[in-house]
């Protein structure tokens, strides 16, 4: 085993699962102030990503910008989503809202296929070429900016629970929700505010995959059973756990694509794989705690 | 329990429908019926392993193997019957797999765990192209020399026997177990229900019933592929005719894969590509506005855990005092 060749490969991995955990903080964070299930937590990737493409590619227009109008509208969608449909299953059981948010994953693919046909179609910067080398890794810039911003933002969503006003409220929901609405805290508010918090970041991630790798009417899809392993092997609700496990299946897959003959289309089965032997051997994941499953 | 004379006369009353619609319509009516009762027998078959309370969004995984086996039998110049028990042994065998390592999940998980098993399975038959020739497909033999009309009767009766088996379990005991493990385990388990054997029993039935319509579904259109016969519209359908059916019935089943398949197809037809949103609006729509079906007889899935537990202690008691009770 070439050792750099496998630094190539756990550097691919990393960078990759940078996007993960950006894409599975926002879904533990909004299990574990809501305690809801959100199957349709990829389609905000995937309308993101759509937007973004939509903009930059057909429009022209400048990077930020379509990043920021990609947030606005998945933040517009998800809070239409919450005050119509998510309200009706907060406190209902899991099944139930598995099966509700399925049904919305599923419309809006089906939207994306009507608006925007099968094809895989992504993003080309002038700097979509641009690699460093370092000692012998070679590091895709586009690949190192998204994962730096990535980090900004969990650093940041980080600093503002632990900090600000309103994120001391959202974590005293997480905790305790009746002893939260005691102490005066708008509970309903608090879920607004995570769950648009939530699908922001999934936009964002969106935005990502639109610039380093493709875009589809599934791709949300492939994004939610990724989240899903990296959710529960890192613990329910567990934001740290998230993050380790994001990279941790990141650097798996990337390295089991690397090794293994055919292995980019093993690697693709590995979250399920990830998913199954977690809920078998330790269903509360890395660092989570007994209750989260329950 | 008894299946009520209602939801007999309702099922009959399509059967004989379906078996006189080789007379009265056309190749492309005939087309559409031979789909619906494939995914009739896929509705009843999830149907029963929800009856244990076995949420999967995964069946594509069972129907996918059942077709293959179906397909790679043929090629080795096995019988058609010969591979349908092939398809069927083989998907009730992945079920007992997968409901195994299922087990002790919460059953959110487990239909998590189904969804990613589906596409699990697909990604094997991709990259065992020794066997599967991978993404290209494979060709299957078709059966009764692809005569439309025989074939249509075949499916009927496919999904004539699984609505025999469906209605034969609902008058044994195990169904009786099924409904105690689905409204609460726990309580079952207390009453001395051997929850984890009915909960495999259930999977081994629903996952072989899925991969025979598998396995006819490559008969019938004579080539499959990975792309078609791990497609999610199937696992989609199969939860979401029941549900808008009328969940652990046997009209619901059917009459939801009347409903929903046939308008799903006819909007393919106009819609295109995203005729899908069809399952996707009837899903939203059954979880909000009809939580018992149309056939309306099912417990709401919004019970709260504490009704459901006290319901399943009155139950067992029932049982224990009367021998059986009258399930939801």
């Amino acid at each position: 085993m070439d050792p750099t060749n496998l630094a190539q490969a756990v550097v691919n991995g990393v960078l990759i699962g940078g996007l993960y955990c950006l894409v599975a903080v926002g879904l533990t964070l909004v299990f574990g102030v809501m305690r809801l299930i959100n199957l349709a937590h990829g389609e905000f990737v995937m309308i993101g990503s759509y937007v973004a493409y939509w903009l930059l590619a057909i429009h022209g227009m400048a990077i930020g910008w379509a990043a920021i109008a990609a947030v606005i509208v998945v933040a517009g969608i998800a809070l239409v989503v919450k005050k119509t449909l998510i309200e009706r299953i907060i406190g209902t059981p899991h099944l139930n809202q598995i099966l509700l948010t399925y049904g919305l994953a599923l419309c809006f693919q089906n939207l994306a296929l009507l608006l925007f046909s099968p094809n895989y179609v992504s993003v080309t910067l002038p700097v979509s070429t641009l690699t460093i080398a370092l000692g012998g890794v070679s590091v895709g810039v586009l690949r190192a900016v998204v994962f730096v911003l990535a980090v900004v933002l969990i650093g940041t969503l980080f600093l503002f629970l632990r900090f600000s006003g309103t994120g001391k409220a959202i974590r005293a929901v997480a905790q305790d929700r009746e002893a939260a609405m005691y102490m005066g805290i708008d509970v309903e508010r608090m879920y607004l505010v995570t769950f648009t918090i939530g699908a922001g970041m999934a936009a964002v991630a969106g935005v990502m995959t639109s610039l380093i790798m493709y875009v589809y009417p599934y791709v949300g899809f492939a994004f939610v059973v990724k989240a899903f392993a990296v959710v529960i092997l890192g613990g329910l609700g567990s934001i740290g756990g998230a993050i380790v496990a994001g990279l941790l299946l990141g650097m798996t897959e990337s390295v089991v694509g690397t090794y293994l003959p055919g292995g980019p289309g093993w690697a693709e089965g590995l979250a399920f794989v990830v998913l199954i032997v977690t809920l078998m051997i330790r269903p509360s994941g890395l660092f989570g705690t007994k209750m989260a499953v329950a | 329990m008894k299946t009520p004379a209602f939801e007999f006369a309702v099922v009959a009353g399509l059967g004989a429908a379906f078996a006189f619609a080789p007379v009265a319509f056309g190749p492309y009516a005939l087309h559409l019926g031979v789909v619906v009762l494939i995914y009739a027998t896929l509705a009843l078959s999830w149907n029963i392993s929800a009856a244990a309370g076995l949420v999967s969004l995964g069946h594509a995984g069972f129907f996918g193997l059942g077709a293959y086996a179906a397909a790679i039998s043929s090629e080795n110049g096995l019988a058609a019957v010969a591979g349908a028990v092939i398809a069927v042994v083989l998907g009730g065998g992945t079920a007992a797999l997968v409901s195994l390592g299922g087990l002790r999940m919460a059953r959110w998980c487990f239909a998590i765990t189904t969804l990613g098993f589906s596409e699990a399975a697909r990604v094997v038959v991709v990259m065992t192209p020794n066997l599967t020739n991978g993404p290209s497909g494979l060709p299957v033999a078709p059966i009764f020399d692809g005569d439309r009309t025989a074939n249509f009767y075949a499916a009927l009766g496919m999904t004539v026997l699984v609505a025999l088996v469906t209605i034969a379990l609902r008058r044994s005991r195990v169904w009786v177990g099924w409904t105690l493990v689905r409204l609460d385990e726990t309580a079952a388990s207390t009453r001395g229900v051997n929850a984890a054997a009915l909960k495999v029993v259930a999977m081994v039935i629903s996952g072989a019933g899925a991969a025979g319509a598998g396995a006819f579904y490559g008969h019938y259109t004579t080539f499959i592929d990975p792309r078609s016969a791990f497609a999610m519209e199937i696992s989609n359908a199969s939860a979401i005719m029941p549900i808008i059916g009328g969940l652990y019935s046997l009209a619901g089943p059917v009459l939801g894969a009347v409903l929903v398949k046939s308008s799903a197809e006819v909007l393919r037809v106009y819609a295109g590509q995203g005729h899908g949103l069809a399952y996707g609006i009837a899903l939203v729509l059954a979880i909000v506005c009809l939580p018992h079906g149309i056939v309306g007889r099912c417990r709401a899935w919004h019970d709260g855990r504490r009704a459901a537990r006290a319901e399943a202690a009155a139950y067992a008691n029932v049982g224990a005092s009367a021998g059986g009770p009258h399930a939801a």
